[in-house]
């Protein structure tokens, strides 16, 4: 039995993952893809930190948009299998992001510790085939006012990178979609939020983006 | 990969890296007990700062393996491909601290390895004595580390391991700025204060280290941060905890401004630590918190912390999740754990030390409430009997005497087994030698000297009754 010594709860550090499943993600993408959140899971779980702090939620898009896995303290994580099909329903799935962090997220007061600045890693292979704009428009908005930082990853020629950049200033491209690659994302991913974990206790220390680490060969930063 | 030493001899370690830092790459060699660093950029100053710690001026490991374990100190210099170090790799089997502090990291550790490789609160406090010991050897070295914290002491509760990482970072005072501020949470405040009112520039040095290790150690032993609270500083979250940790930083256990208090704390660490060990602890976040020149030295840390298992008896309780504590005098004989009172034997001794007052031949004055707390099997070493000594590496570890309970006769005895000169004070009967061999009944009142009276210890014997 381990004693219980009391103390303060801590904060939360939320991921939010909003993942392509359309149609020409099927086959080894998103296969890649289901293994890159398994890594992803499993490199955290190894990170003592990222235990203390992450919370993980996961939502997909392609026909409809869907909160496959609230949000959730990493060690109650099940990595979800994912399967693709459909079209691209990236407006829904930033409309659905939009509601849950305002649901969701848990600002500072004197009965509950708030939230750290939550850290949204959206992935990406096509043009948006639903109204899009406004949510877009909405969603960079609230980055504007800090309520979150979203990386966009773009993956390969059928992105243009103006739609990414309408909803967010930290946009990655990839050139080529492969498995490795896509496991090369999800690696970075997790460096990132081992990164934000630590220094976003650091608080004040600058914006997370700035912290971000060097992506990987084969994923460009678009400025 | 090969890599070139300084000295031209070479190295063969792996191709890819198993880990990489802001300022570095690490990889493992091929014979599998060195770590290879190699630096990503290249400070044209690294590499005098490389040898000056590495040179016997600084270096705190030299010809010492015993310092050799509780170090991964630079070993070598690299030449080529780039500008790198070697070092010991540490034991298989030790984990960043990180993992040891907190129930979440805790469960994920013991599903992963089983909950022996959690090991108790004793083992915890084995470990911040070392870690103690590890800071005391820089400083008096004139080293400050710059960046203690969870993520560079490696530790293994169940080896009573720990290993000091990252030491090429170090300051060497007058010689090289540090080039990192620290880990958040094991920050000095007023280092944290520079990130949310930049005004006057403040290094870290060995008061900032103080501070983090003071913080490890009582993180270590309650498993809670000592300056995190419910107190509320700020809307926004990131600066709200920055000033919690930084000019607003109140320890949670403040016994005059309770804004910080965690309401119903189960152990507080007035309930859990000698007196000696709870001033420490008032240094620390209360007098030394705002005010660095008081913050408690790593040797005194070690000093006390040693001391306080002399005070240490086990819970009746098997089910207890202490399992042992800290027996506090002239307090109920309880575990503050389980509150199970503890009946066996029905009395123990405490034996209050003295130590001698220089220039006054047969006067003795207190030594910081240094008792020993009476319990079967205990032994006496040479840092109980003489002041001069202090338990470390180069001090004799052997038992010089031993408590025994008769349970039959229901009488405390000390037998000395190895201590040349013991005597009994009594004072109708003046001096009793107890020789090596021999044993003396421990009695309420009885005063025995530990040998020369201008050199070594009076025990003063106190009975305490159990039921």
């Amino acid at each position: 039995m381990e004693m219980d010594f009391g103390g303060a709860e801590s904060r939360r550090l939320p991921i939010y993952l909003l993942l392509d499943t359309s149609g020409s993600m099927a086959g080894a993408p998103i296969q890649a893809v289901n293994q890159g959140v398994n890594l992803l899971y499993n490199e955290l779980m190894n990170d003592p930190s990222a235990i203390e702090t992450v919370h993980i939620a996961v939502i997909t898009f392609d026909s409809q948009a869907k909160m496959v896995m609230p949000l959730t303290e990493l060690t109650q994580f099940n990595p979800p299998n994912l399967n693709a099909g459909g079209t691209t329903s990236l407006g829904a799935a930033l409309h659905l992001l939009g509601s849950s962090l305002d649901r969701d997220i848990v600002s500072n007061s004197s009965n509950r510790k708030g939230d750290y600045k939550p850290l949204v890693f959206l992935m990406t292979d096509g043009m948006p085939t639903d109204n899009w704009e406004h949510q877009a428009d909405a969603i960079k908005n609230r980055t504007k006012q800090k309520v979150a930082t979203i990386i966009a990853l773009g993956c390969g020629g059928g992105v243009e990178t103006s739609t990414l950049k309408r909803i967010t200033e930290v946009v990655l491209m990839m050139d080529s979609v492969t498995p490795d690659q896509i496991t090369q994302f999800f690696k970075w991913v997790s460096q990132s939020v081992s990164t934000a974990s630590v220094s976003a206790q650091a608080a004040g220390g600058g914006e997370a983006q700035a912290q971000l680490p060097p992506p990987p060969t084969g994923i460009q930063v678009v400025l | 990969m090969i890599v070139t030493l300084a000295d031209g001899s070479k190295i063969e370690c792996e191709d890819q890296p198993f880990a990489e830092g802001g300022e570095g790459i690490l990889f493992g060699d091929k014979a599998g007990t060195h770590v290879i660093k190699l630096y990503k950029n290249v400070d044209p100053q690294r590499l005098a700062a490389l040898q000056k710690i590495i040179g016997p001026e600084y270096s705190v490991v030299l010809g010492e393996p015993y310092w050799d374990e509780l170090f991964a100190w630079p070993k070598a210099i690299i030449t080529q491909p780039t500008l790198g170090l070697t070092m010991l790799r540490a034991p298989k089997g030790t984990m960043e601290l990180r993992w040891f502090l907190g129930a979440k990291q805790r469960q994920v550790l013991a599903q992963k390895h089983g909950s022996a490789k959690l090991g108790n609160w004793l083992n915890n406090l084995s470990l911040a004595i070392k870690m103690a010991r590890v800071v005391k050897r820089m400083h008096f070295r004139g080293l400050c580390h710059s960046d203690l914290s969870f993520r560079n002491f490696l530790v293994d509760p169940q080896q009573n391991r720990v290993v000091l990482i990252d030491c090429d970072g170090l300051v060497v005072p007058g010689f090289l700025p540090p080039n990192v501020l620290g880990t958040p949470m094991c920050m000095a405040p007023e280092l944290m204060a520079q990130i949310t009112s930049p005004g006057a520039r403040v290094d870290p040095s060995s008061q900032t280290d103080l501070h983090a290790l003071s913080t490890l150690i009582y993180w270590l032993l309650f498993q809670r941060h000592p300056l995190i609270g419910p107190k509320m500083h700020a809307k926004d979250p990131a600066l709200d905890e920055a000033l919690a940790l930084g000019e607003r930083a109140l320890f949670i256990e403040d016994a005059i401004d309770k804004s910080n208090h965690i309401p119903n704390l189960p152990v507080p660490y007035t309930s859990m630590l000698t007196s000696a060990v709870q001033e420490l602890v008032e240094k620390a976040f209360v007098h030394g918190l705002h005010n660095p020149v008081k913050r408690p030295s790593a040797a005194d840390w070690e000093r006390f912390l040693v001391r306080m298992i002399d005070a240490i008896v086990s819970c009746d309780n098997k089910r207890c999740p202490l399992g042992a504590f800290v027996l506090q005098p002239h307090k109920p004989a309880r575990c503050p754990a389980c509150n199970t009172p503890l009946k066996n034997p029905p009395h123990i001794p405490i034996l209050n030390f003295y130590q001698p007052r220089g220039g006054r031949k047969g006067h003795f004055q207190n030594d910081r409430g240094y008792t020993l707390v009476g319990w079967p099997d205990r032994t006496l070493h040479v840092w109980h009997a003489s002041p001069a000594h202090t338990p470390g590496p180069n001090v004799d570890h052997s038992p010089k005497a031993r408590l025994e309970f008769d349970q039959r006769q229901g009488k405390w005895y000390l037998q000395n087994t190895d201590l040349p000169e013991v005597r009994l004070l009594d004072g109708v009967l003046g001096q009793q030698e107890i020789h090596p061999g021999k044993r003396v009944e421990l009695i309420d009142g009885a005063r025995l000297l530990l040998g020369p009276p201008d050199q070594c210890r009076l025990a003063y014997v106190e009975m305490l009754k159990l039921t």
